[in-house]
């Protein structure tokens, strides 16, 4: 038998015809089904709004928000109109149009809805579809609180030198770079590259200091003297930021658009409760009463996530937004360029507050704490800078928000991702910073309290 | 006969189709992953523009949050998905800092050259530029801005550092407070391209700076 001659008898003319016409619809089956593995867009639709903590009194209050939509050109991403719903707590109520500019919707609230007593707000969004969307996402059933300063004493903040910085006191705690025992992970930089180091530290009540080694999926354990006690795993890579839980537990917290938040057990590391972080971008975890409190944009904490168990994305949703996390915290925001108001609670239960003006040329920085003190006083740590410089402005208050102290730190290291974890407060008179060195981090107490 | 024959040719070759059409599948992603992701994925195209608004810019932008990120790189495939997580250089998704800047704000791929081009996602270009050029480039189409204030900047614009044996770019989503603003940037292998709240602006390495010649969003309806 000749290999070329021609094969007969298994198909023929017809056999042949079929064969060609089966080709062709195995081969499109085959693509059609290749092609339905790729997975589908994820429509959403993001919210970016920086909620004002504190207005002036009877002057007009801006309002921004941005939005972010995918997938993109979908008309269900068309925003249309954008409404502010303005109510006072004297019942006068009114919605305000939105315009688009500048990257966002821009609300003005006139003078006359920012009475003494603040005012409440949600926004609503119309998209091309007809769709409404509320944010917060509870809209006028949980709308944003704002305060005002009415009745704060001003302190004009008397001229400093950048260079005239405080020494620390001690080095509470030294990691050097690497994965072994009391070590703590750095990716590398380079040229266009940026060094992460880790990315938060928390201090709790008993000086006891966690580290969140995020390269190396851990939580490390210091004793107030710096000597490694523990190290638990976490429960998901990027663990960016943590915090000392009310009962003594960890609340971690991956940050972005799609953090998750986390409670674990300090002891073992055992996760407690877990929940997603449905709205804003995941920035800080602060203790909260019922499970982790979560800043989700300037002056809004999302409450209470899960203390036990996992919370779904619509009960998260229908909770609170508050505009201070539930841990006794106070609260600051910048009124203007070089404008810093401060608001807290005293031990007797009566707010108190102050304004601060900044001398010129100096601008009001990150918010890192306000911690109410024994003596009805507060301490407030805010970064200051201008357009070369960065410092720590450890403010310290007297009850009736007299500036009594101004003690400037030294900029906290740039490598931590959780950007508001670099400097902590710790009990009884200190100001915890995290600094990168060459060779690894260092955790440098300050003593800002005087007696 | 005739229509047995048929049958069963059809029935062979539906069966062998089917075969071949998975087979190919395999083959092509086979090379990806001998290859690179990025050969395997970036089918991209590049056009001229006559000009680019910020608000352009920002919705280029926002399609590659959550997306990779690769050092050099420069492609995306838009899925809200980082298809090569924790894969460093390794022709993996997305670009790095510098190119999704470059990207973003549509530069030419000639350095120094003026004028508009528009890339898609799936384009696989870094562009000319790092980070120190960013900051040292005097005849480019973008410059440093002498004030980091929120008066001296606007959404789309950008900081930048090189220095420390580190460098980052990262550009203005949404202006913030206290130094803060909401920021689009490629982060980095373990982060992504994501939208984050940050203080890039307060931080003292940082610089402001910006595209030139970009058109007003309201054009042509400026009153």
């Amino acid at each position: 038998m000749s290999f070329l001659r021609r094969p007969r008898g298994l198909f023929g003319r017809w056999g042949l015809l079929g064969l060609v016409a089966g080709l062709a619809v195995g081969s499109t089956l085959g693509a059609v089904a290749s092609s339905r593995s790729a997975k589908p867009l994820d429509p959403r639709f993001l919210v970016l709004h920086p909620v004002p903590a504190l207005v002036r009194a009877g002057a007009p209050a801006g309002l921004i928000a941005g939005v972010l939509c995918g997938p993109s050109g979908s008309p269900g991403c068309e925003v249309v109109s954008a409404t502010a719903h303005v109510t006072t707590p004297r019942g006068t109520t009114r919605s305000l149009p939105g315009g688009w500019a500048e990257g966002g919707f821009r609300f003005t609230v006139p003078a006359e809805l920012v009475p003494d007593e603040g005012f409440s707000y949600w926004l609503e969004f119309t998209t091309a579809t007809g769709a409404s969307l509320a944010y917060p996402p509870s809209g006028e059933a949980n709308p944003f609180s704002v305060r005002t300063t009415a009745g704060m004493p001003v302190t004009e903040v008397a001229p400093f030198s950048w260079r005239d910085l405080s020494d620390p006191e001690a080095t509470v705690v030294f990691l050097p770079y690497g994965s072994g025992s009391g070590q703590v992970g750095r990716t590398p930089g380079g040229p266009d590259r940026d060094p992460l180091g880790p990315s938060s530290f928390a201090v709790g009540p008993d000086g006891i200091i966690d580290v969140v080694d995020w390269v190396n999926d851990r939580v490390e354990v210091f004793s107030r003297n710096g000597r490694l006690t523990r190290t638990l795993p976490t429960p998901v890579h990027r663990t960016l930021d943590l915090a000392v839980g009310i009962d003594g537990s960890l609340d971690l917290l991956t940050l972005g658009d799609e953090g998750v938040g986390y409670r674990v057990s300090a002891t073992d590391g055992r996760v407690l409760g877990s929940f997603p972080v449905t709205t804003g971008v995941a920035t800080r975890v602060a203790p909260g009463t019922a499970g982790p409190a979560v800043l989700v944009g300037p002056g809004q904490w999302l409450l209470g996530g899960s203390a036990e168990g996992s919370a779904t994305a619509s009960a998260q949703e229908a909770r609170p937004i508050a505009s201070a996390p539930t841990d006794g915290s106070g609260i600051s925001g910048e009124l203007a360029e070089g404008e810093l108001a401060i608001t807290w609670t005293r031990p007797d239960g009566a707010d108190a507050g102050a304004v601060l003006r900044l001398p010129p040329g100096v601008r009001v920085g990150p918010d890192y704490f306000v911690r109410p003190l024994a003596d009805g006083g507060a301490l407030v740590a805010r970064g200051l800078w201008d357009d070369t410089h960065f410092v720590v402005g450890a403010f310290r208050l007297d009850a009736r928000g007299e500036l009594v102290r101004l003690s400037l730190l030294p900029e906290p290291s740039t490598q931590q991702d959780a950007r508001l974890s670099t400097v902590r407060w710790s009990e009884p008179d200190s100001v915890l910073v995290a600094y990168a060195r060459s060779n690894g981090v260092a955790i440098e107490s300050f003593e800002v309290v005087e007696a | 006969m005739q229509l047995r024959k048929l049958i069963a040719g059809i029935a062979v070759g539906t069966l062998v189709g089917l075969v071949a059409a998975q087979i190919l599948v395999l083959v092509a992603s086979g090379a990806g992953a001998a290859g690179t992701w990025s050969s395997a994925n970036c089918r991209g195209t590049s056009w001229g523009l006559t000009s680019l608004t910020r608000a352009q810019a920002q919705s280029y932008a926002a399609q590659a949050d959550r997306e990779g990120y690769e050092w050099g790189g420069g492609c995306y495939k838009l899925n809200n998905t980082d298809d090569t997580p924790g894969q460093p250089d390794s022709g993996g998704e997305g670009a790095d800092c510098s190119g999704f800047v470059f990207k973003t704000w549509a530069m030419k791929n000639a350095y120094g050259a003026s004028g508009f081009r528009f890339w898609e996602h799936e384009e696989e270009v870094h562009g000319p530029y790092s980070t120190a050029s960013y900051i040292s480039c005097a005849t480019c189409p973008f410059k440093l801005l002498n004030s980091k204030g929120y008066d001296a900047t606007a959404y789309m614009d950008a900081f930048v550092y090189n220095s420390g044996g580190g460098g980052h770019t990262g550009m203005i989503y949404m202006e913030g407070s206290g130094g803060f603003d909401y920021i689009i940037e490629a982060k980095s292998d373990d982060l992504g391209t994501r939208i984050s709240y940050t203080d890039y602006r307060s931080q003292s390495a940082y610089r402001a700076m910006t595209r030139k010649s970009w058109m007003p969003d309201c054009y042509p309806r400026c009153m």
